[in-house]
């Protein structure tokens, strides 16, 4: 069988195997004169992970192999750019912390806010003085509790990310949430007086 | 609401165990109260979902001591700066006028709009804190009181009643005036005939 229809996609196991053995299994199952038009075919799906798979089994060379790397380095790029682009807190001020977070912490930065919203806020209102301090504290400190429900970026011990990257990010999310409460009573408070005034 | 000296629900923060359960009409400042300024503490969405998940329940015994004690302080703290900010906006001036108007009046327990703070720091001032630290201790005190806080609870269900009351015929009213802009247009303009030949 011709092209990539024909191609039998090998488990994972066999990524790491040697080239030599995987040439003789696809000789196997194809004809010989065909192999080369079905690595061809392997290159073009570019995009899919079982290609990867493939690409190792046949034994292509580093070239061809580089290429499908910068294809899939592409790909991450662009799903990290809809994951930004598709955050519905992006505002006006270019300056905010959040657009220069990774995905990783844009994740972390909605976690925060959903606690902040559902949880926090309702139950704390004015954070003690000194909020901003690291802490493993689970239960006993606003630091142990935020740090407990996120996921610390690789690179990062829970203390440098707090201090360097989510302080900033949970300020931020909390000052959002008490000044949108602030604009809601501010609001409220000018219907009720029209309400005084014409009744 | 508000009395000489700028506090807020001072018949309710002063109930002691001497005194007889309040009457509807004597909490009925301090139920109205809670539906416009504490509730949207918890996000009017989120308490929607609390009173579907819990229907036996009032969104009285949902409401922390903290949290009143919060939109106290928020609203003792504010409401001169929202009546200065209501009065000039009723001037009819461009956006550029109203900010270059004078404004006298500050919050009272929070720092100055414009006023440089600290890294992490929260704006609150000492006395707000303390404050803040009395009326939470104040409002726990009432809502541990059962028999007063059960009672509140059965006010807060006849509020709701009657707040949920005029709503309805809000409602009602908006749905008449609906159907009667309805009636106005031609139902011939938007006819379809299925069986008229293509």
């Amino acid at each position: 069988m011709k092209g990539s229809l024909g191609m039998k996609q090998q488990p994972d196991d066999n990524y790491e195997s040697e080239s030599s053995t995987n040439s003789e299994n696809s000789a196997e199952t194809d004809d010989g004169d065909n192999n080369e038009e079905v690595l061809k075919t392997d290159l073009v799906l570019s995009g899919s992970p079982g290609s990867i798979s493939s690409i190792g089994n046949s034994g292509v060379s580093q070239k061809e192999l580089e290429e499908e790397n910068t294809l899939l380095k592409k790909r991450n790029a662009s799903m990290e750019k809809i994951l930004q682009s598709n955050s519905a807190y992006f505002g006006k001020n270019k300056c905010r912390i959040k657009y220069r977070l990774s995905s990783q912490d844009q994740l972390n930065r909605r976690t925060a806010v959903l606690f902040i919203k559902c949880d926090m806020f309702p139950r704390i209102q004015i954070l003690p003085e000194m909020w901003y301090l690291y802490s493993p504290l689970v239960g006993m400190t606003v630091c142990g509790k935020i740090m407990s429900l996120l996921t610390i970026p690789e690179g990062y011990t829970a203390k440098s990310y707090w201090e360097n990257v989510f302080c900033a990010i949970f300020s931020e999310a909390w000052a959002v949430v008490r000044s949108n409460y602030m604009v809601t009573v501010s609001a409220t408070f000018l219907g009720t007086l029209l309400h005084v005034i014409h009744c | 609401m508000t009395d000489d000296h700028g506090l807020i629900l001072i018949n309710v923060r002063e109930w002691d165990d001497e005194y007889k359960l309040p009457e509807y009409e004597d909490v009925l400042e301090f139920l109205k109260f809670v539906h416009n300024y504490v509730i949207p503490i918890y996000g009017t969405k989120n308490m929607r979902k609390w009173i579907k998940n819990n229907p036996d329940k009032t969104v009285i015994t949902k409401v922390t001591a903290t949290s009143i004690a919060y939109a106290v302080l928020v609203y003792e703290s504010r409401y001169k700066v929202w009546e200065e900010n209501i009065a000039i906006k009723n001037k009819n001036i461009t956006r550029a006028e109203m900010r270059r108007e004078k404004r006298v009046e500050l919050p009272m327990y929070h720092t100055a709009p414009g006023t440089k703070l600290k890294l992490y720091e929260v704006g609150w001032t000492s006395e707000g804190r303390d404050y803040y630290a009395t009326l939470s201790n104040i409002f726990q005190s009432l809502k541990s009181n059962q028999k007063f806080w059960d009672n509140l609870s059965e006010h807060w269900v006849r509020y709701e009643s009657e707040v949920l009351k005029e709503d309805l015929i809000k409602e009602a009213k908006i749905q008449k005036e609906v159907v009667l802009d309805v009636g106005h247009y031609d139902e011939q303009q938007y006819k379809v005939d299925f069986m008229a030949e293509v």
